[in-house]
């Protein structure tokens, strides 16, 4: 029996090779999964690629070395997902059955990230005179790719951390300082890359890469 | 329309328009509403005799207000007199003596009907006990059995109405009175325990924890109770609600399918909100305990979250890398496609002003051989497509060169003779050059 022919293996199949992950939140992809994780893991090791439940629960694949065209998310996802990620854990998410709302995110975001760190992850090298509004238009862009991976939930006002958002916790676990050994399963198993481990960083955040 | 009820019709008019000219108005605070409520009170546990509170007693009970209202002892003397004249002004209360009296100390106040009912109501709604929907709604159905009941025996028009239609209309009278109450005190539980959780998440200690499990155990059993009523009450009320509909069809007595529909209407609404709420209880129950799995038991120490928080104050030095595999190209029609224009790419400013080189391309004179073919086939008869083009390219500089024209060559042999429509078959006429078949005759 194989489950090549099932709706739902080419639905789940195109989402992971597009970067994104499985939450509890759709509990019928994420049943499928973990009904089929074992034949799902061989399918995609044959592409040198791992398929991983996190401890957190959700599903991802981890492409670092693989047969899949890959891209490296840029800095605005990172810094925001983690922000958001920081925001799933304050208490008062609980008030909003875990939403927030856009508007609310924009306003914490100005006021508790020092402006010339929102400039540089942001709006870099964009003139002073409309850099509140490349912010803006940034973020938003940001919170449409966090979307599309499914590490949110968005509506037209609110957003929804799901559980994959702590995958821009990962760092934090360690206290921002991973050890060498720490840094290299972050490395193979997370997708985590670091910036001096690459060359060409800034050029290479966001674009895509064949193997 | 008879003449009773158009005179009732303008009684109400004229009464409306007073209301309106003279701007009567019920402009309450909540300190207002709660001096009323006690002044009730105090007339209703005290002497049977006494209809009036003297002002001494309305200013102990006034005070009793400030111990239980915080920062509320700035200046009462004067806070009562105010109270007072708004419930005066909104005819909740009056002055118990006819004759004015110099000392307000002396003054008596007596509660008025409206008074009474504000205050009523107000007792009414605080003495909701929690009991279940499934209580009322059992109470409900035996009022619905009973009347299903009279509606067998129901012979006349008039049985139809005094035993079936009132009763049904005080019924649902009763009924939506209860449920409302018991919603409103659902909703405003729920708007507490989601004020009150965050309070308890941010002590974070054990003994906070276990007072949010236990909110949320209670929860539960609210959300329990709310799915009984959807799944059993309802649908018996509407069984029971169909049958009277069927016991009075033969017959069709005035005003039943109405309160039938009624019933239906309210009984699909309620069950509506029901759901609604389960819903949202459903949802914020199990957020709360996904907070408590992944953030609280985890990160007792707020270790990961302060960290956290150091790393938005700086450029993160680190990204995720994910696949990116490209959506797979959609040929089909019926897909739509986004109709915003795009903007052509900005050309480099070099290249606008570089020197540009053409070279002329002499057109290929296909056609004409085409041309030349089908009318020598179509002199011997017939023409076939295949044989047209296979000729074609061989004068062609590249066979697929001829592929382009084909289009025309149908054209042209569609307006050269006539389209014999068995010939459909695939035909190889070159080596790379595979069509469908085409043929005409003179």
């Amino acid at each position: 029996m194989t489950i090549f022919y099932d709706d739902k293996f080419i639905e789940i199949d195109l989402l992971l090779r597009r970067g994104g992950h499985i939450n509890r939140s759709n509990l019928a992809s994420y049943d499928y999964v973990c009904q089929n994780f074992e034949e799902l893991q061989k399918f995609y090791g044959r592409y040198s690629c791992s398929l991983y439940q996190h401890p957190d629960g959700f599903f991802y694949m981890a492409v670092k070395g693989g047969m899949f065209r890959t891209r490296l998310l840029p800095k605005s996802c990172v810094h925001l997902g983690i922000f958001i990620s920081l925001k799933a854990r304050d208490p008062e998410i609980t008030r909003s059955s875990g939403r927030v709302p856009i508007n609310q995110l924009f306003q914490d975001i100005e006021t508790s990230v020092p402006r010339e760190v929102l400039q540089q992850v942001y709006a870099p090298n964009r003139r002073e005179a409309i850099v509140d509004e490349c912010i803006l238009d940034e973020i938003k862009k940001a919170l449409k790719i966090l979307a599309d991976l499914g590490f949110i939930e968005m509506t037209e006002s609110t957003i929804r951390p799901l559980e994959a958002i702590n995958r821009f916790a990962e760092l934090a676990r360690y206290n921002n300082e991973p050890n060498e050994e720490s840094r290299s399963n972050l490395t193979a198993q997370r997708g985590v890359v670091f910036s001096d481990a690459d060359e060409n960083d800034d050029e290479s955040e966001g674009t895509t890469y064949e193997h | 329309m008879t003449t009773s009820a158009t005179h009732n019709r303008t009684s109400i008019l004229s009464i409306v328009q007073t209301i309106l000219e003279e701007g009567r108005a019920l402009e309450l605070t909540p300190r207002d509403i709660a001096l009323l409520v006690l002044m009730r009170q105090e007339i209703e546990s005290g002497d049977e005799a006494a209809l009036a509170i003297p002002y001494s007693t309305i200013q102990a009970l006034h005070s009793r207000l400030d111990t239980i209202e915080a920062g509320g002892s700035q200046n009462p003397e004067r806070r009562l007199t105010e109270s007072l004249a708004r419930l005066v002004k909104a005819e909740c209360i009056a002055k118990a003596d006819m004759t004015r009296i110099r000392m307000t100390a002396d003054s008596e106040y007596q509660v008025t009907s409206i008074g009474d009912s504000v205050a009523e109501w107000h007792v009414m709604q605080s003495e909701f006990s929690g009991e279940p929907l499934t209580a009322i709604f059992r109470a409900f159905i035996s009022q619905l059995m009973r009347i299903s009941e009279d509606a067998e025996k129901a012979e006349t028009e008039n049985d139809w109405h005094f035993d079936v239609v009132q009763q049904m209309q005080h019924t649902i009278k009763g009924m939506l009175v209860s449920i409302q109450r018991h919603q409103k005190e659902l909703d405003r539980q729920h708007a507490a325990l989601r004020d009150f959780v965050p309070t308890l998440l941010i002590q974070g200690s054990e003994e906070s924890i276990a007072q949010c499990e236990s909110q949320l155990s209670k929860v539960i059993k609210t959300i329990d109770d709310l799915q009984e009523v959807v799944l059993a009450s309802t649908s018996r009320a509407q069984s029971l609600i169909d049958q009277i509909g069927d016991l009075a069809r033969p017959s069709a007595p005035k005003g039943v399918e109405n309160i039938c529909d009624e019933f239906q209407r309210r009984l699909l609404n309620i069950a509506q909100w029901t759901t609604q709420r389960a819903s949202d209880w459903v949802e914020h129950h199990n957020v709360v305990h996904n907070y408590l799995r992944t953030v609280v038991r985890i990160d007792r120490q707020r270790r990961i979250t302060d960290a956290l928080k150091r790393t938005i104050a700086s450029v993160p030095g680190w990204t995720l890398e994910v696949a990116a595999e490209p959506y797979f190209l959609r040929m089909r029609e019926d897909v739509l496609r986004d109709s915003t224009p795009k903007k052509s790419p900005r050309v480099p400013k070099e290249a606008t002003n570089r020197v540009r080189e053409f070279e002329e391309a002499t057109p290929d004179n296909l056609q004409d051989i085409l041309l030349k073919y089908l009318k020598e086939d179509l002199a011997n008869g017939g023409a076939y497509a295949s044989s047209v083009m296979a000729r074609a390219a061989i004068e062609a500089q590249d066979e697929l060169d001829v592929l382009p024209h084909f289009p025309w060559l149908i054209g042209a042999m569609a307006n050269g003779g006539q389209i014999d429509y068995d010939v459909r078959n695939w035909t190889k006429a070159t080596h790379h050059i595979e069509i469908e078949e085409l043929k005409v005759t003179r």
